[in-house]
């Protein structure tokens, strides 16, 4: 591994522009969108045959909309996420959309992959988390290997 | 700046005893913010950082120093950022002494150019070295052509601490070289002195203090460098992982104190390494005068 950039998009940078590296691991989106950037000639995509959901949480907080009295605007940004439109748009940018509709308008896009989550397969994100990535967890004993 | 000049011109003024009044007027009160002003900015935060890492126990604290990825890291933070600092000592020098001493078109702008590691953020002056040392970019592709690897290695870490520290060691001498009075040269010419004895016991004496401390400036700067080298570093632990980027995958994974002793150690050895530096800098500040 030549290089350990701090976020998924500086490694994804140092991949397709700096050419470093041979594979790039990285979220799907980023798979997509690099290859929307640079060509679709200029690198492969590789499927693994499984996979890690990651879904980033949306949520209303009640104490911070009440306080600030957004509940209305908020609670209709949060339903619009879940509309047609909105998964439609999800879908264009290279995420997964949640609709099953919005999702078979991307043929070929989003390859059935059997999916854990790290609650059910990783005892949750505390415990992964101690396991994992704590001082001298397996990410670090990879490195130290 | 001015300060050292004028020192070696002049004794340092004996300090006004307490209650003794004072020239100026507003000591107590210039005293006093000083004072809170150095102790709320500096001070508070120093403290805190102190205190953090104790809750490992003095054990978890040498563990966490002695740890294999720690050392190396810090091994090559301190390293990398003397060895940058000692490169900009003479080249810092020779910039200031064209910029000074020459007349030439275009001065004015390389004279501003001095100070752009200063005003670029250093987000944009990683990226910026980087696109150029990359093993496709045009530096770093002719650098590879003789098989040397200059972007993700602690090469490229050389080259963007070298970067930032360049404008400390150029503005600290600078002034100096200014303020240095051309007959005492002429003078030492007239003695028969020849251009070599010149520079090194006439003018290197009266620069040394400036150009000493310049460098400890520019070294103590480098070692806490983040945003420039995470660019250009590679970050592979044991090979090209700064120290400051230990400290912040520790604060990711929630390691407030383990963060914390990395950084009591560091502030420590930087200290350590300043004091030395102005020890050095009395010695030739002494010396010097003329």
């Amino acid at each position: 591994m030549p290089v350990l950039d701090s976020g998924s998009r500086g490694a994804t940078l140092t991949f397709t522009q700096r050419g470093i590296g041979d594979v790039l691991v990285c979220w799907e989106n980023e798979a997509h969108l690099a290859l929307a950037e640079f060509g679709a000639d200029k690198f492969e995509i590789v499927t693994p045959p499984i996979s890690i959901l990651a879904e980033p949480p949306v949520a209303l907080l009640d104490k911070v909309v009440d306080r600030k009295g957004t509940r209305t605007v908020a609670q209709g940004y949060l339903n619009f996420l879940y509309s047609p439109l909105a998964q439609d748009l999800i879908g264009k940018n290279y995420y997964r959309p949640r609709n099953p509709r919005s999702l078979a308008k991307y043929p070929g896009r989003f390859p059935q992959i059997p999916m854990v989550t790290i609650s059910d397969t990783f005892g949750g994100w505390a415990k992964a988390q101690a396991t994992h990535f704590a001082d001298g967890g397996v990410f670090d004993q990879i490195h130290k290997a | 700046m001015t300060a050292q000049a004028s020192a070696i011109e002049r004794p340092p003024a004996r300090l006004k005893g307490w209650r003794e009044r004072s020239v100026l007027p507003g000591f107590p009160l210039a005293l006093g913010v000083t004072l809170a002003w150095l102790g709320a900015i500096v001070l508070l935060p120093l403290t805190a950082l102190a205190l953090r890492p104790w809750e490992l126990g003095p054990q978890g604290v040498w563990a966490t120093l002695t740890d294999p990825e720690v050392l190396a890291a810090l091994q090559l933070s301190f390293g990398l950022s003397a060895l940058a600092a000692l490169l900009n000592a003479p080249l810092g020098l020779l910039i200031a002494w064209t910029l000074v001493r020459y007349e030439f078109p275009g001065r004015r702008v390389l004279d501003a150019l001095v100070d752009l590691p200063f005003a670029l953020p250093t987000a944009v002056a990683g990226i910026a070295l980087t696109a150029l040392y990359a093993p496709n970019g045009p530096l770093g592709a002719l650098a590879a052509r003789v098989g040397i690897k200059t972007a993700y290695s602690p090469l490229g870490i050389f080259i963007a601490l070298t970067f930032i520290g360049l404008p400390f060691v150029v503005r600290q001498v600078q002034p100096v070289l200014m303020e240095f009075d051309r007959e005492v040269e002429e003078a030492a010419q007239t003695l028969g002195a020849t251009p070599a004895q010149r520079f090194l016991s006439v003018m290197l004496p009266a620069i040394a203090p400036a150009l000493i401390s310049g460098v400890g400036l520019a070294f103590a700067r480098a070692v806490g460098e983040y945003g420039s080298v995470i660019f250009i570093a590679g970050n592979v632990p044991f090979k090209s992982e700064i120290a400051p980027l230990l400290i912040v995958s520790k604060l990711e994974v929630f390691n407030y104190a383990g963060a914390a002793a990395i950084g009591l150690a560091m502030v420590l050895i930087s200290f350590g390494a300043l004091v030395a530096v102005s020890a050095a800098q009395s010695v030739f500040a002494r010396r010097g005068r003329p």
